[in-house]
């Protein structure tokens, strides 16, 4: 058994070729606690369809983002893309390989950063280094060598024989990043890298993820920033209720709601305006969050005159308007009908990653997180 | 085969280092089964009964008791720190690795005993300066009951770990096991001094042959059949519970 092959710098693709592509992907958990009747101990569905089927393509040397409510499916996708779990249905290649019939080769070629760093606090910077190298077959001569790259590269050496519970933030997750790396794996998940840090951390690693990209390697994040979709990544695709709502470059998705959009603060709901303003020929569409009415126009400037007598005849007034271009943030409301919780990000039960009962449980989550930033959002 | 051996190897180590940060353990690891030596040990030497012998033997009759008592309390406990690498998604992100998913076991159980013997070492050295008088064949047979004791109680440990996957529910079913495991096992004194009845339970007490089998070791009668069957009884469970954590490891370590 060579594993050694899996220590190298990634293989040359063809450019835009697919790194990854699944076919249906499903996966599906019973609740252990279920009844005969149905519904779980705590009034769970006895069977949560935490993916419903999904057809996604990722593109060799691309930094892919997958986006989504809370409970969507995206860490339950993620943990089947990277063998952890196994699907219950459709098929998926995966650097290569088969997904059901070679997760042992996928598992060579690729990295995976969790959620949770996955570096035990009580152990020291420079031994973990040592023991992915080792796990991924190089000597022990070649994993110090590797080790002592690593730390230099991601600004570790200082800290190699540091207990892991005393770095900051940021340190610790250059530290998962770099033992994720440490193979030099052609495909690298990442689940939720951003979660937590300081604006500053944030961009250090974005830039280090972008220099992953200039390496030819390909990254596969999934985030619950826009901002970081948008500054990072070159496509997306958003899951909503474990099924793929829309895929496609962040320009694409802007551009294919509106030219423009007109933000109106609003002092109290007004279905009425929302129905005037669907009448207007320069409207394409309304989208009602709390007191935000964002409408998606083809020309902004002439639209806006209109929309505000609109708004005069329905009686409603206006605290305040903002004409933009689309964001990301309108896709996402858009394909998911909640706002994203960037700005809030009541998402702090974004867990839902240790195994089955938990996805179930990031479900309820979920939908309560989505109606708590509507709450936040009409108050400020 | 080449790369369970080598998967094993680096568990391993990165395990003791792992152990080797955990100061508490060295303190209270290597510090207690001391403590129990030191001080409840000279307790002993006025209380008479069957099997109790004279003065001068009685540390090596209680040693071996310690020894079994530091391999089931120190093992049994060790689904903590496998609880708290999933915790911290270390365990996520070496499955995401081609690792040998049995070297996961293997590795920590080679650790577990590896921190065993360095007890059993340091107690039995305290021992030998207190004046214990023990066989050198029988003292060497006692340490690898011991350690297959350890092994034994590691292993439920990690299964008891991957099913309940909550350390405070862990930590009741540990104490709730060992326990009555240990008062019937005739730990801290034999249980030749038990009325029939609580001698009769004892025969039900896996530890109880552990025991027994040690100290007939350590007194040097290595022919006595409770030493072979102390080690039969153990080498037995140790299958049974590897049959049953074998499959858990590699199928529900995430």
């Amino acid at each position: 058994m060579t594993r050694h092959a899996g220590v190298r710098p990634p293989a040359l693709a063809p450019a835009g070729s697919a790194v990854i592509r699944t076919t249906g992907l499903r996966k599906t958990f019973g609740d252990p606690r279920a009844g005969r009747r149905g519904r779980g101990g705590n009034g769970r569905p006895a069977v949560v369809e935490a993916v419903r089927g999904i057809d996604l393509t990722v593109h060799t040397g691309e930094i892919f983002g997958f986006l989504g409510p809370n409970g969507a499916g995206k860490t339950t996708t993620v943990r089947m893309l990277t063998t952890l779990l196994t699907p219950d249905g459709g098929s998926a290649v995966v650097a290569g390989h088969d997904l059901i019939g070679e997760p042992d080769l996928i598992r060579r070629r690729i990295g995976y950063v969790g959620q949770h760093g996955g570096v035990n606090p009580m152990t020291r910077v420079r031994a973990n280094l040592i023991l992915q190298a080792r796990l991924f077959g190089l000597p022990k001569p070649a994993a110090r060598v590797r080790a002592d790259e690593m730390l230099d590269r991601f600004d570790l050496v200082d800290l190699a024989d540091r207990p892991v519970a005393t770095l900051s933030g940021g340190q610790a997750r250059r530290l998962s990043l770099a033992v994720g790396l440490t193979h030099a794996p052609q495909l690298l998940f990442l689940d939720e890298p951003t979660l937590g840090l300081d604006p500053r951390a944030r961009a250090g690693l974005w830039e280090e993820i972008r220099r992953l990209r200039e390496l030819g390697s390909t990254v596969f994040l999934t985030t619950h920033y826009l901002e970081e979709v948008d500054h990072l990544c070159d496509r997306l695709a958003i899951i909503d209720g474990g099924r793929l709502v829309v895929e496609g470059t962040p320009g694409e998705l802007k551009r294919s709601l509106s030219a423009d959009v007109l933000r109106l603060q609003l002092q109290g709901d007004s279905p009425e305006l929302t129905s005037l303003l669907n009448e207007l020929p320069l409207v394409q569409s309304v989208q009602a969050d709390g007191r935000t009415l964002r409408v998606y126009v083809k020309d902004g400037e002439h639209a806006l005159p209109q929309v505000l007598r609109a708004a005069e005849r329905a009686g409603v007034s206006i605290e305040g308007v903002a004409l933009g271009k689309p964001s990301l943030d309108d896709v996402f409301l858009r394909h998911t009908g909640r706002a994203s919780d960037d700005a809030g990000d009541a998402g702090g039960g974004s867990a839902g990653s240790n195994g089955p009962v938990d996805s179930t449980g990031s479900v309820d989550a979920g939908a309560g997180a989505g109606a708590a930033i509507g709450e936040s959002r009409e108050a400020s | 085969m080449r790369a369970l051996l080598r998967d094993t190897a680096s568990l391993y180590w990165f395990g003791m280092h792992e152990a080797m940060n955990n100061r508490a353990w060295i303190v209270l690891g290597l510090g207690q089964p001391v403590m129990w030596l030191v001080l409840f040990g000279p307790l002993l030497g006025s209380v008479r009964g069957p099997g109790l012998g004279t003065d001068d033997d009685q540390l090596s009759l209680f040693v071996p008791g310690l020894l079994m008592m530091v391999a089931l309390f120190g093992s049994m406990f060790m689904g903590l720190g496998l609880l708290a690498n999933l915790r911290c998604g270390m365990l996520e992100r070496l499955a995401a690795t081609p690792v040998s998913r049995f070297a996961l076991l293997t590795g920590a159980i080679l650790r577990d005993v590896t921190l065993l013997f360095a007890q059993a070492v340091l107690l039995l050295a305290v021992g030998a300066a207190m004046g214990m008088r023990a066989d050198p064949a029988g003292t060497v047979l006692t340490l690898g009951l011991v350690l297959l004791v350890g092994m034994l109680g590691a292993a439920t440990s990690y299964g008891l770990a991957l099913v309940l996957r909550e350390e405070s529910t862990l930590a009741g079913a540990v104490n709730v096991l060992t326990m009555p495991l240990a008062l019937v096992s005739g730990l801290l004194l034999p249980i030749s001094l038990a009325p029939g009845w609580l001698h009769a339970i004892a025969r039900a007490d896996p530890l109880y042959y552990g025991v027994e089998g040690a100290r007939h070791a350590m007194a040097g009668n290595l022919g006595d059949t409770p030493v072979p069957v102390g080690f039969g009884v153990t080498g037995t469970l140790i299958v049974v519970v590897a049959l049953w954590v074998t499959p858990k490891f590699r199928k529900g370590i995430v």
